[in-house]
C-alpha cells in the first residue's frame, strides 16, 4: 500500500484557522497542476465503556477508551486503536452496530475529516477539514500526502520530507500565515512494520483527532 | 391436316384468316407433305402456334426479325427430318443386328452399324436442341424461361442449376453464401496468421523445442569461458545481497501474473535458487549433510526452459527481464514495476502504472541496448549489476543538485534521481576486493541534472 504522510495546518501566532485557509490550500494545489479526482472522508469516533453499575469498577480486561476509524476508501473495515494497550485492531464494519446492540460501549463523539483529493504525477494529495459531528465547528485543516509507487516507510522518508518542504514554499508564496506540520506517530510502539498499511493510517488519524480535541480545549 | 388455304376463306374474316400468310402456309404444307410422324407434328404444333402468334407481332416486327425467325424455323424443320431419318436408320441397324446374331455372323459389323446410327441420331437431336435454344433466346419460341416469366410476373429468375447439380431458387443466394464462406475462410486465415505472429513475439521459444538453440542474431557466439545462466544466478546470490533474482519459464510467468497475487516480495535468495536444478558436482556439499535449499512448491525447472528473470529489490522496485533464446544468458527486454503491481501486464514488454517506473524502464531499455552492443558475452551480468545500483534510488540524493526530488519540467512530475549512467560501468572482478579506489556503484542523477560530459561514450 502506498505510503501516506499526514500534515495539519498550524496557524502562526495571532491568526486562527478558517475555511479560507482550506480554499487557499486547494487553490495552491491546483496552481501546481494538481488534478482533482474526487472526495474523501474519514470518520473518527471515541467510545467509552458503559457502566451499568457505578459502584462496581470496570473489569480489568476491558478497554477504557476505544478510538475507532472508518475510511471511505475501505467501507467494509473498521479500525480500533487502543492507546493504553498499544494495539491497532481491524474489524468488520458491522462492529459499530454490534456494539450499539450489546450496549457495552457508547459513542461519545465523532470527528469528520472530509475534503477533495488531487493527483500530482506519482503523488496523491488529500486536502480537507476536520469538523465535529453535528456542528460546523471547524477544528482544523488536514493535508494527506501519498506517494504511490513505494510501500516502505524508510525508503520514502527523504522523498516525502523534501516534498513537504517544497509544499511549504508554495504555501508561503501564497501568503498564508502558518505552516503544515507532519504528524508522525511512533509506529514501533504499536508493533507496526515498515510496510505501510491501513493500520498505519488509522494510527495517524487517531493521533490527529486527539491533537485537535486537545488543541480546542486549550 | 392441311391448313385451310387463304383462298378458301374470305380475306378478312377467316378462322385463321388474317394470321396466316401465304409464305407460312406453304411451309406448313411442305412438312405435312413429308408424311409427318406424330411426334414431329407435336413438336411443330406448339412452334406453329407460337409462330402464328409471332406472325401477329411479325407484321409489326421489322422484316429482318421475321426472316431470322423463318430461317430458324426452317432449320428446325430440317433437323426434325434428320431425326426422323436417323430413327429409321437406327431401327434398320437394330433389325440387321438381330438377324445377324441369329445367323451367327460376327456381330462387329452389326454393332458398328448400330453405333453409327445412334451417333447420327444423337447429332441430329443435339442440333435440334441448339436451334430450339436459339429460337427461344430470340423470343420466337416460347420456352421455359418465358413460361416462367409469365407465371411469375414479379421478375424472379428461373431456378438455376449449378454445375454441381444443385438447384437454387435464387442465383444470388448461392452467390452470397459462397462469398460469405470465402470471406469467413479468409478472415480465419488472417486471424490465425496474426495469432501465430503474436505468439512468436510474446512466447519466444514456446513449442520450438525441435529447432536448434542458436541465438537469433548471428553475431552472438558463446565462447567457452562465458558464464552460463545458472552460474550467473548463483554469482548474483553470493555477490549481490539485497537483490533477489528468480528465474521462471515463460509460460509459468504468464500464468503467475494472471492467477497469483505476486505482490509478495521475494526476499530470500536461497528460495529463488531453489528453482534451479541442483548442482551435481558440488564438492562443498559433504555427504551426509542435509540440503540447505528450502522446500518450494514447484520442482526445479530445467535450465533450457528458463526465459524470464524476476529481479526484486525489496522496497524499491521489481524488474522483469526476458531472455532470448530460452535458457541462455542473453537478455532481450526489460521492464520495471513496483512491488504492488499485479496483473497480466507485468512482463518484460509491459508498462508500469507509475510514472517513476515508466521512466526507469525507458532508461533500462537504453542500458540494455548499450550493453548488447558493447558487451555481447557479459550483457546479462552488466544489466544485473546496473539494476543492483538502484538500491539507493530513494536513499541517496542527486549528485548534481544534492536534492532528492526534482521537477521534470516537460511532464510536471516530481521524480527522485533515477538516472544511473551505464556508459562507464565495469563489472566487479572477483578477488580484487582490496582495490578500494574503484567503486562499482553508480552516481544517481535526476533526468535534468545529468552532466553532458558523462553522456559521451568512450
Amino acid at each position: 500500500m502506498p505510503v501516506k504522510w499526514l500534515l495539519y495546518w498550524q496557524p502562526s501566532t495571532g491568526s486562527t484557522v478558517s475555511s479560507q485557509t482550506l480554499v487557499d490550500v486547494m487553490k495552491s494545489i491546483e496552481s501546481i497542476n494538481g488534478v482533482r479526482t474526487g472526495r474523501w472522508q474519514v470518520t473518527a469516533s471515541n467510545h467509552r465503556p458503559i457502566q451499568r453499575d457505578q459502584s462496581m469498577g470496570l473489569p480489568q480486561d476491558c478497554a477504557r477508551e476505544l478510538l475507532g476509524l472508518t475510511f471511505s476508501e475501505v467501507p467494509s473495515k473498521h479500525y480500533f486503536i487502543l492507546r493504553g494497550e498499544h494495539m491497532v485492531v481491524e474489524a468488520h464494519a458491522n462492529m459499530q452496530n454490534i456494539m450499539e446492540k450489546l450496549q457495552l460501549y457508547r459513542n461519545r463523539l465523532n470527528i469528520f475529516f472530509e475534503g477533495f483529493q488531487y493527483q500530482l504525477g506519482d503523488f496523491q494529495l488529500k486536502a480537507g477539514r476536520a469538523v465535529l459531528a453535528h456542528s460546523e465547528n471547524l477544528r482544523g485543516i488536514v493535508l494527506e500526502v501519498e506517494y504511490v509507487p513505494v510501500s516502505s516507510l524508510e525508503q520514502t522518508r527523504l522523498l516525502l520530507q523534501e516534498f513537504v518542504e517544497m509544499w511549504q514554499e508554495v504555501v508561503t508564496a501564497q501568503n498564508m500565515a502558518g505552516r503544515f506540520t507532519p504528524l508522525e506517530p511512533n509506529y514501533s510502539d504499536y508493533n507496526l512494520p515498515d510496510q505501510y498499511s491501513w493500520q498505519h493510517t488509522a494510527l495517524q488519524y487517531v493521533n490527529l483527532m486527539v491533537y485537535f480535541l486537545h488543541a480546542q480545549r486549550n | 391436316m392441311q391448313q385451310p388455304s387463304p383462298a378458301l376463306s374470305s380475306p378478312s374474316t377467316g378462322f385463321l384468316g388474317p394470321r396466316v400468310s401465304p409464305l407460312f402456309s406453304s411451309t406448313v404444307e411442305q412438312s405435312s407433305d413429308g408424311g409427318v410422324a406424330v411426334s414431329s407434328t407435336d413438336v411443330l404444333r406448339p412452334s406453329t402456334a407460337v409462330a402464328l402468334s409471332t406472325q401477329d407481332q411479325g407484321k409489326q416486327a421489322p422484316p429482318k426479325k421475321l426472316s431470322q425467325a423463318m430461317e430458324g424455323l426452317q432449320r428446325a424443320h430440317r433437323h426434325i427430318a434428320d431425326i426422323r431419318s436417323g430413327a429409321d436408320l437406327l431401327l434398320e441397324a437394330l433389325e440387321i443386328a438381330v438377324n445377324r446374331r441369329t445367323k451367327e455372323t460376327p456381330g462387329k459389323k452389326a454393332s458398328d452399324g448400330v453405333a453409327s446410327a445412334v451417333e447420327t441420331l444423337r447429332n441430329a437431336l443435339d442440333a435440334l436442341r441448339a436451334t430450339a435454344r436459339d429460337l427461344e433466346s430470340s423470343g420466337i419460341l416460347k420456352g421455359a424461361s418465358q413460361r416462367h416469366e409469365e407465371n411469375q410476373p414479379w421478375g424472379l429468375q428461373p431456378p438455376s442449376v449449378c454445375p454441381d447439380g444443385h438447384v437454387t431458387p435464387y442465383a444470388w443466394k448461392r452467390q452470397i453464401a459462397g462469398q460469405a464462406a470465402a470471406s469467413a475462410v479468409e478472415r480465419t486465415r488472417l486471424a490465425l496468421k496474426s495469432f501465430g505472429e503474436q505468439k512468436k513475439h510474446l512466447f519466444l521459444g514456446v513449442g520450438d523445442d525441435h529447432r536448434s538453440k542458436k541465438p537469433r542474431t548471428g553475431t552472438f557466439r558463446a565462447s567457452a569461458d562465458d558464464l552460463s545462466l545458472t552460474d550467473i544466478l548463483r554469482k548474483v546470490q553470493t555477490d549481490a545481497s539485497g537483490m533477489v533474482v528468480t528465474p521462471y519459464a515463460r509460460l509459468e510467468w504468464a500464468k503467475r501474473t494472471s492467477c497469483v497475487n505476486i505482490s509478495k516480495v521475494a526476499t530470500d535468495p536461497g528460495q529463488a535458487l531453489a528453482y534451479l536444478p541442483p548442482q551435481i558436482n558440488n564438492a562443498k556439499v559433504e555427504p551426509g549433510t542435509q540440503s540447505t535449499l528450502p522446500v518450494v512448491d514447484t520442482p526445479p525447472r530445467p535450465v533450457e526452459k528458463l526465459a524470464v528473470l524476476e529481479v526484486s529489490i525489496p522496497g524499491v522496485l521489481r524488474a522483469i527481464i526476458s531472455l532470448q533464446p530460452t535458457g541462455s544468458a542473453y537478455p532481450d527486454a526489460i521492464a520495471v514495476f513496483s512491488h504492488d503491481e499485479n496483473g497480466g501486464y507485468v512482463h518484460a514488454w509491459g508498462k508500469s502504472i507509475h510514472k517513476l517506473h515508466q521512466r526507469i524502464s525507458e532508461h533500462g531499455v537504453n542500458a540494455l541496448h548499450h550493453f548488447r552492443r558493447n558487451f555481447q558475452s557479459t550483457c546479462l551480468q552488466h544489466l544485473l549489476h546496473w539494476l543492483y545500483t538502484y538500491r539507493s534510488l530513494f536513499l541517496e540524493p542527486c549528485k548534481e543538485c544534492k536534492r532528492m526530488t526534482a521537477l521534470d519540467s516537460p511532464s510536471d512530475l516530481l521524480l527522485p534521481p533515477l538516472v544511473r549512467l551505464y556508459h562507464h560501468l565495469s563489472l566487479p572482478q572477483t578477488g580484487k576486493s582490496e582495490n578500494s579506489k574503484v567503486t562499482y556503484e553508480l552516481a544517481p542523477y535526476h533526468i535534468a541534472c545529468v552532466p553532458k560530459k558523462e553522456l559521451e561514450c568512450p
